[in-house]
């Protein structure tokens, strides 16, 4: 397990680039109709002059996605012990049907945890880019990683 | 609820309960595989061995079946234009399965557009609260709603 990333690993400043996720219009709707059931992000047919000028995907069906790509990319190969909580999400422009979304992971800060020596505390920007360059979505948090040889 | 809510109908201090959640390992095991495959939210198994000792629902989960109920139990019968960002959102304590948890949601502040006024917006606390009464996750965000009555 020696090529599991640690808490080590996360050097302020360091990004990953997490891949990318093609956003479907029936995908939005099964997200929609299952945690976000507002009109805009349900119905297929919504019509250009509504809210949100037709379908959009939910704020929390970006959010998932990027998740989705960080958890693929780096925490599945990671000592990860959880986190605490996400300090902030901003939707910059809508996630619509066709998008393709690209994931990056940035570290803000990492400072080893004073009460538990055996973990550290990195602190992260995600980003969401769609296919326009576009940044549509950004979520700072906190995770909790072991340290090398704890 | 009868009739439309509209921004004038969620004043500051308002505290609206949206129901229940008692997640079952079935369904936290199956929103995680989807959006959060991280091993103690997917495999019991592993998750016995892991940080939290059992399986624990991904905070992502807590968060959408939250969001599910406000839209639900408020939005929907609201004149509702969306939500803008969400803020200061803490797992204070794992959500595990069978536990019975409470959600709520309090109004903190109600504050009229300037640049809209057909619109107000609406800063808001969301809880899920375990049965001794403890916060279990807390979450802040702005939901947008439309003015009663003609444009200002």
């Amino acid at each position: 397990m020696d090529d599991l990333l640690h808490f080590d690993d996360f050097a302020p400043g360091r990004e990953f680039a997490l891949g990318t996720w093609e956003v479907t219009a029936e995908e939005i709707v099964e997200f929609g109709l299952a945690w976000d059931p507002l009109p805009f992000h349900t119905d297929p047919d919504a019509p250009p002059d509504g809210p949100y000028g037709g379908l959009i995907a939910s704020g929390r069906h970006s959010g998932v996605i990027w998740m989705r790509l960080y958890v693929d990319a780096v925490l599945s190969r990671a000592a990860t012990l959880g986190s605490p909580g996400l300090d902030e999400i901003r939707w910059h422009v809508p996630v619509r049907p066709g998008d393709v979304l690209t994931g990056t992971a940035k570290v803000l800060e990492a400072r080893v945890s004073s009460s538990r020596p055996d973990r550290g505390i990195v602190a992260f920007e995600g980003t969401v880019v769609n296919q326009a360059g576009e940044v549509a979505t950004t979520i700072r948090g906190t995770n909790f990683l072991r340290r090398r040889g704890e | 609820m009868s009739g439309t809510l509209h921004f004038e109908d969620f004043p500051a201090g308002q505290v609206t309960e949206l129901g229940t959640w008692t997640p079952t390992a079935e369904e936290i095991v199956a929103f995680a595989r989807k959006w959060d495959p991280q091993r103690f939210h997917v495999d019991e198994a592993a998750a016995a061995e892991g940080p939290f000792s059992g399986l624990v629902a991904s905070g992502w989960h807590g968060i959408c079946v939250w969001g599910k109920l406000y839209v639900e139990v408020v939005h929907l019968h609201a004149a509702s234009m969306g939500g803008g960002a969400m803020e200061d959102i803490r797992f204070l304590e794992p959500i595990r399965p069978g536990m019975r948890l409470r959600a709520r949601v309090a109004v903190l502040e109600a504050t009229p557009s300037k640049t809209r006024p057909e619109r107000g917006t609406v800063l808001w606390r969301g809880t899920f609260v375990d049965d001794t009464g403890a916060d279990v996750l807390v979450m802040h965000g702005r939901a947008f709603f439309r003015r009663r009555g003609p444009a200002v």
